[in-house]
């Protein structure tokens, strides 16, 4: 009997072997990764990967289970994800799908940032269990390590170019180029893109979609629109500078900023209205009280996108009182690239308040235009000091010694010999003067009567002005001769002693 | 136990033959394995290293026991029949039993994976084989009874010829 029972359990024990080892071989030949898919809903992405397996062996595996961490190299879990648990029969086939679930809310923002642009190796951890009844049992726990290459390598965020121009904004685009460095993941989505000035002000917009698989590059135009700020406008208008801006590329799934980086954006400005130059002016008479001051004024459009028109209101004002003295107006229309030169004319009041001056000495009237005009919607002014040489029609009068001689029975003549310069370059001398002669304690002795005066501009002019004092009056030896002069818009008085 | 020329040469020659095959199951197996599983996995090319996985598998003890199967499994073909024969089956179960206790580790056997895997990959397989082991243990067991059988068991007279 025990020898019987002896053969029996040898049997039992090599057929129970032989049963095991050909499920072993069956069910590790028959298994099969299938595609690996991924969907995201909300803040969580779930990795599906499709475990094909065929149980060729002649006993049943029984609750396989599998349990997947994947945490990065700070130790901060990713994925997780668990399979089955599934039983599968002699001859038997069935897919077992592992879900790995990325939940990007318990994720931290750091976390993500760092996977998305760092290349790190990744710690996987896997626990696996099945029984193959009543033989075996099986437990497994493996750790493993995969090699992550950052999706998002080497972003780069090019030199914006100009496209168009409304208003203040202007239209660009910006080269945006990138690696996935990654050999499982697609980089697929839409990113924000931010340009926000020195300031942290937001200057621009722009959303970019993404579709890059793994291994491969990205690299592309993404058009924004970028607004110059209206408080920044009066200086760039006149100043080409180099914009430094920061390019905030951001990537949001639901309410969590999965990847965030910073990008220097400059740009090279161009001032629509570099050199604005406004040159000496050229002055004629325009009416009695007004004369016209032509002012050459000049620019470069060095903008590579916006046209410049503008119709520029001139005011001039008195540079030291800050009074009104004239105005102007003129248009301009220059495109992109092109210059403006052009006389423009003011008409300037002059000083009646000064004629007293201005008529007998030079002088350098010092004025202030104030231009205003609105630029793509945006109002501006400045303005530009202007000095304007005055020649005075009578510089240098000067008077010699008067004659005295006898006139008639009462009054004596008095000949006084002058001279002049005509200074002025436009305006000639062509009016009339007379005058009153006093003795020396102011007691009015006679007069000058009217006579003309005609002197072209630029001219020397010496002549004799005659008068008539009382002839008592005539042994005085010097006289004190107030000349009214009136030529022009002109009219001054000057008072002179007069040896005899 | 009388044996004759003949008789006794027939016994050790089976018995050479019975302990050859004891001598390469039990012996040489656990001996080599390590060695052939190291020239299969460098003839591989896959770099990966599985002779400590197996050795760790075969213990060393087991060669050791594989010998003195080998020895007694000679001697016990040799004596069959005699009385030490219960004591050559009785060391026999229990070294079989000794030999297949160890191979199970106890019925729960744990494998280090070796170095070398794809992906750095390592950890622990722990295979519970209690069943498989009891079943393979019953025959053993059975075979120092046997021997227990023979060792105090007095043989029945054998019945007179009519």
């Amino acid at each position: 009997l025990i020898n019987a029972l002896i053969i029996v359990f040898l049997l039992v024990s090599a057929v129970s072997v032989g049963l095991i080892g050909l499920t072993a071989v069956g069910v590790g030949s028959g298994l099969k990764v299938g595609k690996i898919s991924s969907a995201t809903s909300g803040t969580t992405t779930t990795i599906s990967v499709p475990v094909a397996i065929h149980n060729g062996g002649s006993l049943s595996l029984n609750d396989l289970r599998l349990d997947a961490i994947v945490s990065d190299s700070s130790g901060d879990q990713l994925l997780t994800g668990s399979a089955g648990p599934v039983t599968v029969g002699a001859g038997e086939n069935k897919t077992v799908t592992v879900s790995l679930t990325l939940d990007g809310g318990s994720v931290s923002g750091a976390t993500l940032q760092s996977l998305a642009t760092n290349e790190q190796h990744l710690h996987v951890a896997v626990t696996a269990s099945t029984s193959v009844p009543p033989f075996l049992t099986l437990s497994a726990d493996i750790a493993a390590s995969l090699e992550w290459g950052a999706p998002v390598n080497g972003l780069t965020v090019g030199s914006p170019t100009v496209t168009g121009a409304s208003g203040t904004t202007l239209q660009v685009t910006v080269p945006v180029s990138f690696m996935n460095n990654n050999s499982y993941y697609t980089v697929s989505g839409q990113a924000q893109i931010k340009i926000v000035d020195s300031n942290g002000l937001q200057v621009g917009t722009g959303s970019l979609d993404v579709s890059v698989p793994p291994n491969t590059g990205f690299d592309q135009d993404v058009p924004l629109a970028l607004t110059i700020p209206q408080s920044q406008v009066q200086q760039l208008l006149f100043n080409s500078t180099t914009l430094q801006y920061t390019a905030q590329v951001e990537v949001v799934s639901g309410s969590q900023t999965v990847f965030s980086v910073d990008e220097p954006l400059t740009y090279q400005w161009g001032a629509p209205l570099s050199g604005f130059t406004v040159g000496t002016p050229a002055v004629s008479l325009h009416n009695d009280t007004t004369v016209a001051v032509a002012l050459p004024v000049s620019f470069t459009n060095a903008n590579s996108a916006v046209d410049v028109g503008v119709t520029l209101d001139g005011r001039v004002t008195n540079a030291t009182t800050g009074t009104a003295e004239g105005s102007g107006s003129f248009t301009v229309n220059t495109p992109h690239g092109g210059s403006f030169s052009q006389l423009v004319t003011m008409f300037v009041k002059l000083p009646s308040d000064y004629y007293d001056v201005i008529l007998f000495h030079d002088a350098t009237l010092r004025y202030s235009v104030a231009f205003s005009g609105s630029f793509q919607g945006v109002g501006v002014t400045f303005s530009r000091d202007i000095a304007v040489d005055w020649g005075a029609p009578l510089q240098g009068l000067t008077f010699q010694s008067a004659t005295v001689t006898s006139h008639n029975s009462t009054t004596a003549q008095v000949t006084v010999p002058y001279s002049f310069t005509d200074r002025s370059a436009w305006l000639s001398v062509d009016g009339t003067a007379f005058g009153v002669i006093s003795d020396v304690s102011g007691v009015q002795v006679g007069s000058i009567p009217k006579f003309t005066l005609s002197t072209a501009p630029g001219q020397q002019f010496s002549g004799t002005m005659t008068g008539y004092v009382k002839l008592a009056a005539s042994g005085e030896p010097r006289f004190n001769v107030a000349v009214w002069f009136v030529t022009g818009p002109f009219e001054a008085m000057v008072e002179v002693p007069v040896t005899a | 136990m009388e044996l004759s020329g003949g008789a006794l040469a027939l016994r050790i020659v089976i018995g050479a033959l019975a302990a050859s095959m004891v001598f390469v199951v039990f012996y040489l197996v656990p001996s080599l394995i390590g060695s052939l599983a190291s020239g299969i996995s460098t003839g591989g090319g896959t770099g990966v290293s599985i002779q400590g996985m197996v050795d760790s598998l075969f213990p060393s003890t087991l060669p050791l026991i594989g010998i003195l199967l080998t020895i007694l499994t000679f001697v016990g073909v040799v004596v069959r029949g005699s009385r030490p024969y219960g004591a050559i089956l009785i060391l026999n179960g229990i070294l079989f039993a000794a030999y297949f206790y160890i191979l199970f580790q106890g019925g729960t056997i744990s494998l280090t994976l070796p170095g070398g895997l794809p992906a750095s990959a390592s950890g622990t397989v722990s295979l519970g084989v209690s069943a498989l082991m009891w079943i393979i243990l019953v025959a053993p067991l059975l075979t120092i009874v046997k021997g227990l059988v023979i060792l105090f068991v007095p043989a029945q007279p054998k019945a007179p010829a009519a």
